[in-house]
């Protein structure tokens, strides 16, 4: 083999998962290995019991080499957790090439002032997200040649509690494999599930996972928000198994087969048996209970992201809301989140050129974690935008289709 | 295992009742009269008045250098601070007791800061402390919750037995037409519910009952875990409404149903109708539900107050160093050959399993009960959604 090994890391509280990719020097990518194994140690985003994580994701990387046949060389990592926080922060700058025609340097310039904010003690940048440039009045991808007085650029900077992330840094780093950049999940994961044009329109990519929810908010084809709430599928679960006095299995096993995210008129007088025998020890459950349990958590989880995004904020910038992740799935979701924000929400995959067998939303994040991570980073050492080159995802398409 | 004695106990155990704080003086004072003459009672307070408000209750003023009568004025480190400048008379008030029982409403003031520190206190002697506390409703704020979370993981490094009632929890047992008010006078009747479930085998004569030995051992004992659980059922509802009336009690922790204890109280009063055929009907159904037939103790005892109502009281211990049933072997090691075509998860590791597993994973805040709470804007997202907003979750009847 003559590319670089990589793998895309996510260390879920739910899996631990692995995909193995070949990267050419032409910046083609070949996915030759992948891994799932259940996580453990490991709790809303949080390293909770280090050995225990290590333990998994050391399975992990065991079994998606053994899967590729090959050694990993450097690993690329998603994160999450309530500890991510985000700030907008804008720069201008007056410009300087000639006849008021933009430079590069003046980009980079701009670039670096926006991205010269300080953050406070134990935090740490993991993410620095380039808005559109703004050339006087007028919104510009590219600025670089444009005639103008006064360049400005807006960036969303995503930094978090230094210890959580070293942590995370430290499983995979502890396994012998270098960690070459950390990619929040949410950006990870809306990269994929979204379209070019919902990007263009604005869209929420809303990620419901089992022990937090990220979202990301695309305004006019770039994020401007991000975030994390430690509320997953896992606290759905925890409040049926209290509300409904009924062990953990089950309350899951009540959630997956019989759970909906809103209490329609059919559920009233509509009961579940928790084990269906009807002897000793079996409980009659009314659907509208499971439902209304369900239906408070996730529209509380909504209004949540709903508040932090800014109701008016959502109302001019998002056409739609993408839902994705395992608790995603609850039936009537979609529903309950065009109720909360206003408008159309749907249940949002990998795209059709991906394989079926990553097209489900559970590979959404580490896909995407490939997809930025090779692509999208350019940004981060202040270069200034230049013509991509075909996308790896496009890539993928060629190599895992049918 | 069943304990007999003697019909006529030589003498009473020493028991006393200490409550901490105005709400907890206020509880008291509903204390039903029939256990009077059986059990002292001690207030603590730093307010005068209060204290003077409940003349059948021995007051013991504390903090009066610091508050000159005062309350706290919902300030917790005032309460400490009192309990500090008085260590020696609190001891002195708690001396010479074979069991002590301590309540307190936690939240704010003075029950917060000084609960603890009582508590330590009076268990100095050697004697079993037992602390019944409820915790606020979600609508009295964030600071308050925070505060009762605080004092209670300090309240249980010190006393041998925490009963726990989230005040939140009665929103389920309420109907929706009840008065605001009920609310919270069954929050102080489920407290005392849990005093009068606890003490009353020791204090009411029984045909069969648990001396307070037998009670000390169940109380004592290292990496346990206890399960308690109280009801009132109509005589002759049947062991599945009482199977269903234990497991429905806010004081019992999520999980209880799977519950194997190693030691097992149960204390049955009746008003005097029990039959022999349903009292060893509901005695072996009730140990078969916590798989507890090796080591379990029955208390019966009648009581014309009852009123053609049967009480049951559930008080379950496991030990989670290592139990006197033959356990699963700590590693179970399963061989690569048959995990062929299964889950990665097991390929080439070792599984460790416990019998306890599921207790683990369970207890006030549901299954993230072992984590600390992160709180989101102060919200402890991790407690249910319908619990914080006082949600009646309806339940089939029967």
């Amino acid at each position: 083999m003559s590319g670089r090994i990589v793998g895309a890391i996510e260390i879920g509280c739910h899996e631990v998962k692995i995909l193995v990719g070949e990267v050419f020097e032409d910046q083609s990518l070949n996915i030759i290995g992948r891994s799932q194994v259940p996580s453990a140690g490991v709790a809303k985003g949080r390293v909770v019991n280090f050995r225990e994580a290590s333990d998994r994701v050391g399975e992990a990387l065991d079994l998606a080499e053994t899967s590729a046949g090959a050694n990993i060389e450097s690993a690329y990592l998603s994160i999450s957790g309530s500890h991510l926080e985000g700030i907008s922060h804008p720069a201008r700058t007056r410009v300087r090439g000639q006849d008021n025609r933009v430079t590069p340097v003046d980009v980079t310039r701009v670039n670096a002032e926006a991205k010269g904010k300080e953050i406070g003690k134990g935090r740490v940048y993991i993410h620095f997200i380039r808005n559109h440039y703004r050339l006087d009045d007028r919104l510009i991808e590219n600025p670089v040649g444009f005639e103008g007085e006064e360049l400005g650029v807006s960036y969303w900077l995503l930094h978090g509690d230094s210890h959580a992330v070293s942590e995370h840094i430290h499983l995979v780093n502890s396994q012998s494999i270098k960690v070459e950049d950390v990619i929040v999940s949410s950006v990870a994961s809306a990269c994929m599930v979204a379209s070019e044009e919902e990007k263009s329109s604005g869209c929420l990519v809303i990620d419901i996972g089992r022990g937090t929810t990220d979202y990301a908010f695309y305004r006019k084809g770039c994020i401007v928000r991000t975030g994390s709430i430690p509320v997953g599928g896992e606290h759905m679960t925890n409040d049926l198994s209290v509300g409904l006095r009924i062990v953990r299995d089950n309350a899951e096993e009540t959630k997956i087969e019989h759970g909906a995210a809103m209490v329609l008129p059919e559920d009233k007088g509509k009961t579940h048996h928790l084990y269906n025998n009807l002897k000793i020890g079996d409980k009659t459950l009314y659907a509208s209970s499971i439902n209304q349990i369900l239906e408070v958590r996730i529209e509380e989880l909504f209004s949540l992201i709903r508040d932090e995004c800014g109701p008016s904020e959502l109302q001019s910038g998002a056409v739609c809301a993408l839902l994705t992740g395992g608790g995603a799935r609850l039936p009537r979701t979609a529903d309950l989140a065009e109720r909360v924000f206003g408008f159309p929400a749907r249940f949002a995959e990998n795209p059709d050129w991906v394989a079926d067998e990553l097209r489900g939303a559970e590979f959404s994040t580490v896909l995407g974690v490939l997809h930025y991570a090779l692509e999208g980073q350019v940004d981060r050492m202040g270069v200034a935008p230049q013509k991509r080159p075909r996308g790896v995802v496009g890539k993928f398409s060629k190599l895992f289709r049918g | 295992m069943m304990d007999e004695t003697d019909s006529e106990p030589a003498s009473k155990p020493k028991i006393c009742l200490v409550a901490v704080g105005g709400g907890a003086l206020k509880v008291m004072g509903r204390l039903d009269k029939s256990l009077d003459g059986n059990v002292d009672r001690i207030g603590f307070d730093t307010d005068a008045r209060e204290l003077e408000r409940y003349p059948h209750i021995r007051a013991e003023r504390i903090g009066r250098s610091l508050l000159r009568g005062l309350g706290c004025g919902g300030d917790e480190d005032m309460g400490r601070l009192a309990v500090d400048a008085d260590r020696n008379q609190i001891a002195q008030a708690l001396s010479g007791y074979e069991m002590v029982f301590l309540i307190g409403c936690l939240g704010r003031g003075f029950a917060s800061g000084a609960m603890a520190e009582i508590t330590k206190l009076a268990g100095k002697s050697g004697c079993p402390t037992v602390a019944i506390v409820s915790t606020p409703f979600e609508f009295e704020g964030k600071r308050p919750s925070g505060t009762a979370r605080k004092a209670l993981n300090e309240v249980r490094r010190v006393a041998d037995c925490v009963v726990e009632l989230p005040n939140d929890l009665l929103f389920q047992e309420a109907e929706e037409s009840d008065r605001a008010d009920q609310l919270f006078d069954a929050s102080d009747e489920w407290i005392l519910r849990a005093f009068s479930a606890l003490a009353g085998p020791l204090l009411r004569p029984g045909e069969l009952s648990a001396d307070l030995a037998t009670f000390r051992a169940a109380l004592k004992g290292d990496e346990s875990r206890m399960h308690f659980s109280t009801c009132r059922v109509p005589s002759g509802a049947g062991v599945a409404a009482v199977s269903k009336a234990i497991f429905n009690c806010p004081f019992r922790s999520a999980g209880m149903e799977r519950v194997k204890a190693d030691r097992l109280l149960v204390s049955i009063g009746t008003s005097g109708e029990l039959t022999v055929a349903e009292f060893s009907e509901l005695t072996r159904a009730i140990t078969a539900l916590f798989d507890s037939s090796e080591d379990a103790v029955i208390g019966f005892w009648s009581d014309p107050a009852l009123e053609g109502e049967l009480e049951v009281t559930v008080f379950a211990r496991t030990s989670l160093a290592g139990g006197s049933r033959a356990r699963l072997p700590e590693k179970v090691i399963v061989h690569q050959s048959k995990l062929a075509g299964k889950k990665a998860k097991s390929q080439g590791k070792e599984r460790l399993q416990t019998e306890f597993d599921v207790l683990l994973e369970h207890n006030e805040r549901g299954l993230f009960g072992s984590m600390d709470v992160e709180a989101y804007n102060g919200i402890d997202l991790d407690k249910p959604t319908f619990l914080r907003r006082g949600i009646k979750i309806p339940m089939p009847k029967g």
